[in-house]
């Protein structure tokens, strides 16, 4: 599935995650290359995609990189590095069991 | 081992920034700072700062989509339930017995500003009496070593206690979460009545912003 990330939603992203500022390219693999891919629980209009990376340069050690996408545009809508998740990220669409 | 840790959450500023277009609604408490996310619903994210480890703010996504079910107004009240949180402080205190394994959390309200000079200076501060009860009766159920203490005789939830925390404590307390969570937004699940009253208590009092706060602590 294509996937756009624009110039606004990054400067968005980066405004409010300023330690996202210089891991762009980790955003971009995580929507290439990810480990899994969910479709949100409480919006089923929304693609999680989530990678982990085992080391981040000034943010931490093992953390998982989420970007969220919109099913409908293909839109990204933000993307953060998480340290721990409470519940599950919602429906496992891949890879598929 | 026996701990008791204060906390005090006071937002004197609270910036946030709602993207209409991916719907997407930032909060942060002081200037946005490099943090982490703890990710409490595949929707909501509370961000730990670094460096100082502090409560940054908190991320929403699909804040529309989601709080439209609850209250349609939700992005028009935005602008007004933000400016009500910066005046309310919430000290939340966490104490921790090892000989009875027990986890004990308390939070309390404290206005600011000129809500405290009109009600805080009228009232003399004393300990409120209260009473524990169970938050899951089900031998099973992951909430069973949770109790809800409530004041008396207004019976509002004023804190909780977790016996069994170092075996139970981490599920217990994701349970809580999915309770509140699930009491919002599944309400056919079957969950104590409790888990109805916390979740009242959390949306009505202290507000959909400050209940994601409260978790995070």
């Amino acid at each position: 599935m294509e996937v756009v990330l624009t110039d606004e939603c990054w400067k968005h992203v980066a405004a409010h995650h300023p330690e996202m500022r210089e891991f762009k390219g980790l955003v971009l693999d995580t929507i290439q290359r990810p480990d899994a891919i969910y479709r949100g629980k409480r919006d089923p209009t929304r693609r999680i995609y989530k990678k982990n990376y085992f080391e981040v340069a000034g943010v931490g050690n093992s953390l998982d990189l989420l970007v969220f996408v919109g099913d409908a545009d293909r839109y990204v809508a933000t993307a953060y590095f998480c340290a721990y998740s409470v519940r599950m990220l919602g429906v496992l669409i891949w890879p598929s069991n | 081992m026996a701990f008791e840790l204060v906390q005090k959450f006071k937002f004197e500023r609270v910036d946030y920034s709602y993207n209409r277009e991916s719907d997407v609604l930032d909060i942060s408490f002081g200037p946005p700072a490099p943090a982490v996310a703890l990710q409490v619903e595949d929707w909501l994210a509370i961000r730990i700062q670094l460096d100082p480890p502090n409560l940054q703010g908190m991320t929403i996504v699909g804040f529309r989509k989601i709080f439209e079910k609850i209250n349609r107004y939700a992005e028009k009240e935005l602008p007004r339930r933000m400016k009500r949180l910066v005046s309310v402080s919430l000290e939340m205190s966490i104490s921790y017995d090892d000989q009875t394994d027990t986890l004990i959390m308390r939070w309390e309200e404290k206005l600011s500003g000129w809500r405290w000079l009109s009600k805080g200076l009228l009232k003399r501060k004393r300990q409120k009496p209260s009473i524990f009860e169970a938050l899951s009766r089900e031998p099973f159920d992951s909430l069973r070593t949770v109790y809800v203490e409530k004041a008396l005789p207004s019976k509002e939830v004023v804190g909780l206690k977790i016996f069994e925390f170092t075996k139970c404590g981490p599920a217990a307390i994701e349970a809580f979460l999915g309770a509140i969570v699930d009491t919002i937004f599944d309400p056919n699940t079957k969950h104590d009545e409790n888990a109805h009253l916390i979740t009242n208590a959390l949306i009505q009092r202290l507000d959909w912003t400050r209940f994601a706060s409260l978790g995070a602590s």
